[in-house]
């Protein structure tokens, strides 16, 4: 048992167990979300190519960086894509397609560190997704760090009605 | 001296012969003049008529003879084809023609196969049709009426919707499958979902 199960949050948005997202529906939008990473680093990787023609001049040529400049980079990229999104509406473009959405446990958006936290973890400890089917209230290993909660779509508006 | 005629015997005889001649000239023409009125006012004009049997007259008659004698350019020639025209009542001639009548008449079947189609689209100018066609205006105003951009927005819409919607359902399902097989794993059967 964790300890955000054993000191659950007394409001009344406390999101059930059966509208926390799980294991598979998470796992598809990070499925999805790696993918537009992948798309912006693209994008990244041909603007600092055609900034270079635009500095230097012909011939147009990718530019070639070390491993741990791409590394560092994409990994910025991530981190921004992934805490601008929670940050502004809870909800990546993954997260978007599953209908899902990540807020607070009191049902609210993340502020800009806990979310930057959070992106951070869900980067540097990916497996902590594998948690949510052993969860109780259905939480990774970033949720019950950070009390946050990732919720089905139509039981967030659900929500909102009843309030 | 005075010199007088003498008779002379044959230039008197000629003199009278010819006096005889032509008294006896006039007698003939009028006994002729007077013998035909009377013939004819005797006659029966509609009885001889009558009488007349037409169709042995027609076949007595050679046609084609009459009618390699006939010059028909002279007879073309004489003929003034305006002054005809003019005279014809060309509304009146069309007002006694039963176009149902005409319609009814034509074996359509029949023309149809004997219109040569290969022939009639080999002569088409298609260029020069479609020269004379707005085909842009024409597009323009189909799209405009059918208003092809709000049925792709409806359906493209609606396909993708529910292709997302049964794209959630389905993963949610499998969320639920996994949270059951966790909880039979832990033996815990409170706060899983049905």
């Amino acid at each position: 048992m964790t300890g955000a199960e054993r000191d659950p949050a007394p409001d009344a948005t406390r999101a059930p167990a059966q509208d926390t997202a799980g294991l598979v529906t998470r796992a598809l939008a990070a499925l999805v979300d790696s993918c537009v990473v992948a798309g912006l680093g693209l994008a990244v990787h041909l603007g600092a190519a055609a900034l270079r023609v635009l500095v230097t001049g012909p011939p147009f040529r990718l530019p070639d960086p070390p491993l741990w400049l791409s590394g560092a980079c994409g990994w910025a990229i991530a981190l921004l894509y992934l805490a601008g999104n929670w940050t502004l509406t809870g909800r990546t473009s993954g997260d978007r397609l599953l209908g899902l959405r990540v807020t607070g446990r009191s049902g609210r958006l993340l502020g800009v560190p806990r979310a930057l936290t959070r992106a951070a973890l869900c980067l540097v400890f990916p497996p902590g997704l594998l948690w949510v089917p052993l969860s109780r209230r259905r939480a990774s290993v970033q949720d019950l760090v950070l009390s946050t909660v990732v919720r089905y779509e139509h039981a967030e508006r659900r929500t909102h009605q009843e309030r | 001296m005075t010199r007088y005629p003498v008779l002379h015997p044959v230039g008197t005889a000629r003199r009278l012969a010819r006096f005889a001649l032509g008294v006896a000239a006039g007698a003939a023409d009028a006994l002729i003049r007077g013998v035909t009125a009377a013939v004819v006012e005797r006659l029966d004009l509609d009885d001889l008529v009558s009488r007349v049997d037409v169709n042995r007259v027609a076949d007595r008659i050679d046609v084609d003879r009459i009618a390699v004698r006939v010059d028909v350019d002279r007879v073309a020639d004489r003929v003034d084809v305006n002054r005809v025209a003019d005279r014809v009542d060309v509304d009146r001639a069309a007002g006694r023609v039963s176009v149902d009548l005409v319609i009814g008449r034509v074996d359509l079947d029949l023309v149809a196969d004997r219109i040569d189609v290969d022939r009639v689209a080999s002569r088409l100018d298609l260029g020069a049709v479609l020269a004379r066609l707005d085909l842009a205006g024409l597009t323009k105003d189909v799209l405009e009426e059918i208003d092809l951009g709000r049925i792709v927005r409806d359906t493209g819409g609606g396909v993708a919707a529910e292709t997302v919607d049964g794209f959630r359902a389905r993963s949610m399902r499998a969320d639920r499958t996994v949270n059951r097989f966790t909880d039979r794993l832990l033996h815990r059967s409170d706060g899983s979902p049905p």
